[in-house]
């Protein structure tokens, strides 16, 4: 029988997973609100988070920065990357605009980049002459062009468009950080507090506090300012909102910019205790779903209770029953949400009556 | 089922009966028996998506359940190729079933996570250490009330089940009667001939009563249940039928490759399934033909991008979706006029 | 019928004779589809009970409905989208045949009977509402008048015993509206009860035996369309209390 400390010491490590859960469950409640769509990208929000965090990181450390600049500098460069890549997402394939904007060339820009850089190896004079040129040729060439994407794609298209994204992701961050995982320093020093017999770690301490103050931030965000209310009434039924002169696309892409951003601040804060590698992303969106459905999807603060308790059950489901099935023992959990009870712990019914998908 | 239909099957009967003497290279057949095999899937996977208008990204758990069904009553068990087959038919049809019944009520989001979350529990599974499986089987048993003897007695033959992330191999091949499977050619005709009884039982289903309300389903669904459809048995029934054809398709190819591993059986095959449907067109069974063909194909021929294949079937996937949603066969039907007025 | 908070039927009590053809008025906002989408079983009453011919089918699931004959049509067309014409109302024989998915996949003669019968008694009803010769057509793509001829084509091929129809005539010139008119007249000659949501009153009072009129989910003014033309409650409800004619 397992004793007190060793449940506890299970709850603790629940509690730095079920950070995670939490906040890909808030970035999917959040694109849900206002769009109806899941996006199965969420994961890869948290990976490029971690990801692009120990990379600046480490170049900065490299570059003589000291570690107390260097982190929160890296973390504004981490959040703010994938927020941009996030938006560049939500305008190239979700809400395809018909004339090319300045997020795709700035998305050229960085597949430019990228490719002279990372695929390539070009030298750094070479590849920003080349992005440069590049992509003012293309503006040049297709400004006066018109897109023809799909108009009013299908719930089933918008589904496997998502999972086109995410694996593309995927790929490019494959290539350009390799397959095995990353570390990070801890940002306080690794000293263990022990509580009853069992051990928290600082950063523990710190990623919990990181993540309550970004759920105050959103609460406050959507409850005081006015583009949150703007976003809220958009949520509730787009073409009114766009009578009462809401910019409801702006609306849009900034759901999307703000779950990608959550999604960051989470794989980074937490990269230092759990590593990070590229394929992170699939089995953190499932569980971040399941959290968001077990929360009633819709309900932000449901998404994220339930985040830590999924995460809190997963790891007391891997150290008393068996750590190789850890992951399928949530997914089992979120398994039995989705047949038993859809509507979650404290979504309710009729919220979701009223969504079209 | 309409001439245009039945000119194919007729076309695509005699390609198959002529193609090993065009390609003689082993090496070509083989890229077709795999194509085969996974045209199978994909052919389920399409009436699901296309027809019924339901998604699953899991049926490389399906094919998973098929490929371990055969191997390990084959292999293990020394039982024939019909009860490997059979059993994995039943398996999957009760997993299909279990997962359908609660997810197909809800939205079509619902049931992509949960068929990725069933998948990715298969894979799990098959991927986990044998010691580990033990170990829960023993924590099982002796919560239930069983002995440890009694438990471990039991445990025996599981010791070497699924053979963890190594795989196993030794499956024996297909016999029929006298006939041994075992030259690229003879397995060419028998998986090809396969692929086609289930074009040919896939349309005559799209194009009856069943096939209709699907459509409609996928059409509007309220209206349908306006008309007098019952959606869940008939949406579950297809979902059982997709899972099948995987099933069917993995017993296949554990017989075919002789070795089997849990890296074949991952999220990124049951993407690739998806994939192969979309290129090729989600709103025909050929679609899912043409599209593993295309997607199957183009691989060998593109070596050189070997590394970058996951990054490429996102971008293809998604170009798709965005430009040509119907698909290659979409594309070849509007061209030539046809258009959406006669389905199917 | 309570939505959230917003009560959108309260205490509509009425009831339908058989072979007649009863039509429900009422402004914008009044509660008519939802009382078509609770009768339909569309959506689920929270009080009350639907009686149809002396059977209890309130809360009946839409395709349970359709199979106890009650059928209807949609304010908005919902026709089924990359079917034709004539396959849009073969959908509604489903119901009638039984071969399944063993009998339909291996083209067993049960299946193919089926078929041929569904196909026949489908054109049977595209004659009847005189669309023929449209049968093999997009059905989206044809005009929006012919559409919904389809839609009523769609549900008389469910053999009912009433028919609903949420506003056919919505979006019709004159004179497809008096084709809609005379297409009523037979739908109630052949013995189908009609029930229709209407805002075209020359329409209303020119084919109704029976009008109930309905503001803000209640019932407010029951009888033929002379009494309702004359009913005070009825005015106000359209024109307002202060104009009096």
């Amino acid at each position: 029988m397992a004793s007190i400390s060793d449940i506890l010491q299970y709850v603790f490590s629940g509690i730095t997973i079920g950070a995670i859960y939490a906040m890909v469950g808030l970035g999917f409640t959040m694109v849900y609100n206002s769009t109806s769509i899941i996006n199965f990208a969420q994961g890869e929000f948290v990976m490029l988070g971690g990801l692009l965090g120990v990379t600046c990181v480490g170049a900065l450390k490299n570059m003589g920065m000291p570690a107390h600049l260097a982190i929160p500098v890296a973390f504004v460069f981490a959040v703010g990357a994938t927020t941009l890549a996030g938006m560049l997402m939500e305008k190239v394939a979700i809400e395809p605009t018909s004339r090319l904007t300045v997020f795709h060339y700035g998305g050229i820009a960085a597949v430019v980049a990228w490719l002279s850089r990372v695929v390539l190896g070009l030298s750094i004079p070479v590849c920003v002459s080349a992005t440069v040129v590049i992509t003012a040729v293309l503006y040049l060439l297709l400004r006066r062009k018109t897109i023809h994407a799909m108009k009013n794609p299908t719930v089933l298209q918008l589904i496997i468009i998502t999972i086109a994204l995410s694996i593309m992701v995927r790929g490019i961050a494959m290539f350009t950080f390799g397959k095995d995982p990353y570390f990070m320093d801890h940002f306080v020093p690794e000293k263990a507090i022990n509580v009853l017999g069992a051990t928290v770690l600082p950063q523990t301490l710190l990623v919990v506090a990181v993540i309550i103050l970004v759920v105050i931030l959103v609460g406050l965000f959507f409850g005081l300012t006015l583009t949150g209310k703007a976003m809220q009434a958009c949520a509730f039924n787009r073409e009114i909102a766009k009578l009462m002169g809401i910019n409801d696309r702006w609306m849009i892409l900034l759901s999307f910019a703000m779950s990608a951003a959550v999604g960051a601040v989470a794989g980074y804060v937490v990269t230092p205790i759990t590593l990070m590698e590229y394929d992170r992303g699939p089995m953190l969106a499932l569980k971040g779903f399941g959290a968001a459905v077990l929360g009633g999807l819709g309900n932000g603060y449901g998404a994220v209770a339930a985040g830590f308790i999924l995460g809190v059950l997963e790891a007391l489901g891997a150290g008393l029953i068996s750590s190789a099935y850890k992951d399928a023992i949530s997914l089992i959990i979120l398994l039995a949400v989705l047949f038993y009870k859809p509507t979650g712990l404290f979504g309710s019914a009729e919220a979701a009556k009223f969504k079209e998908f | 089922m309409g001439r245009a239909n039945v000119t194919a099957l007729i076309v695509f009967g005699i390609i198959i009966l002529v193609l090993p003497f065009v390609l003689t290279s082993p090496y070509y057949l083989r890229v077709m028996n795999f194509a085969g095999i996974f045209s199978l899937v994909c052919i389920g996977l399409s009436l699901l998506l296309g027809y019924a208008g339901q998604i699953s990204i899991g049926q490389a758990g399906f094919f998973a359940i098929g490929a371990y069904s055969s191997g390990i009553l084959c292999a293990a068990f020394g039982q024939s190729a019909w009860v490997g087959l059979v059993v994995g038919l039943v398996v999957n049809s009760l997993v299909a079933f279990l997962v359908g019944i609660p997810t197909l009520k809800l939205r079509g989001h619902y049931l992509a996570m949960a068929t990725l979350g069933i998948g990715e529990i298969i894979h799990i599974v098959a991927l986990a250490d044998t010691e580990e499986l033990t170990r829960l089987i023993a924590w099982i048993g002796e919560n239930a009330g069983y002995a440890p003897e009694a438990v471990s007695r039991v445990l025996q033959p599981y010791k070497a089940l699924t053979g963890g992330p190594s795989g196993f191999g030794e499956i024996p091949t297909i016999n029929i009667g006298s006939w041994v499977v075992s030259t690229p050619v003879e397995w060419f005709y028998f998986i090809w001939f396969v692929v086609f009884i289930a074009m040919l039982l896939s349309l005559n289903l799209i194009h009856s009563r069943i096939g209709r309300a699907l459509r409609a389903i996928h059409g509007d669904e309220e209206a349908a249940r306006a008309m007098g459809m019952n959606t869940l048995p008939l949406k579950l029934g297809i979902f059982v039928i997709s899972a099948c054809l995987a099933s069917i398709a993995g017993s296949l190819y554990a017989h075919y490759v002789t070795f089997i591993s849990p890296v074949t059986f991952s999220i990124n095959e049951s993407i690739l399934f998806v994939v192969m449907v979309a290129v090729g067109g989600m709103m025909s069974v050929w679609g899912a033909l043409v599209g593993t063909l295309i997607m199957t194909i183009l691989p060998e021929t593109l070596r050189v991008f070997q590394d970058y294949d996951i990054l490429i079937y996102g971008l293809i996937l998604l170009l798709i979706m965005m430009f040509m949603p119907d698909g290659v066969v979409g594309l070849v039907q509007s061209f030539f006029g046809r258009g959406r007025e006669k389905t199917g | 019928m309570k939505f959230g908070g917003v009560m959108a039927l309260g205490n509509v009590s009425t009831s339908v004779a058989e072979h007649s053809i009863t039509a429900i008025i009422g402004p914008n906002g009044a509660g008519k589809t939802t009382l078509i989408n609770v009768i339909s079983g569309a959506i689920p009453q929270t009080k009350g009970k639907v009686r149809f011919q002396g059977r209890d089918v309130s809360g009946f699931a839409p395709h349970k409905a359709a199979e106890a004959g009650i059928a209807r049509t949609f304010q908005n067309l919902r026709l089924f989208k990359h079917m034709s014409t004539l396959e849009n109302v073969m959908v509604s024989r489903h119901i009638k045949t039984t071969s399944g998915f063993f009998s339909c996949a291996l083209k067993l003669p049960s299946s193919r009977s089926d078929e041929k019968i569904i196909r026949e008694k489908a054109i049977e009803f595209l004659d009847f509402v005189g669309l023929g010769d449209k049968a093999n057509f997009d059905a989206l793509s044809l005009p929006f008048g012919v559409q919904r001829h389809i839609e009523i084509a769609r549900a008389l091929a469910l053999d009912p015993k009433v028919v609903l129809l949420d506003e056919p005539a919505g979006g019709l010139n004159p004179q497809e509206t008096d084709g809609l008119a005379t297409l009523i007249h037979k739908i109630r000659d052949k013995g189908i009860t009609v029930v229709l949501i209407e805002h075209d009153m020359s329409l209303v009072m020119n084919i109704s035996d029976s009008v109930v009129v309905l503001n803000y989910g209640q019932k407010i003014a029951e009888g033929t369309p002379e009494e309702i033309q004359r009913n005070q409650a009825v005015i106000e409800a359209y024109l307002g209390k202060e104009t009096v004619h």
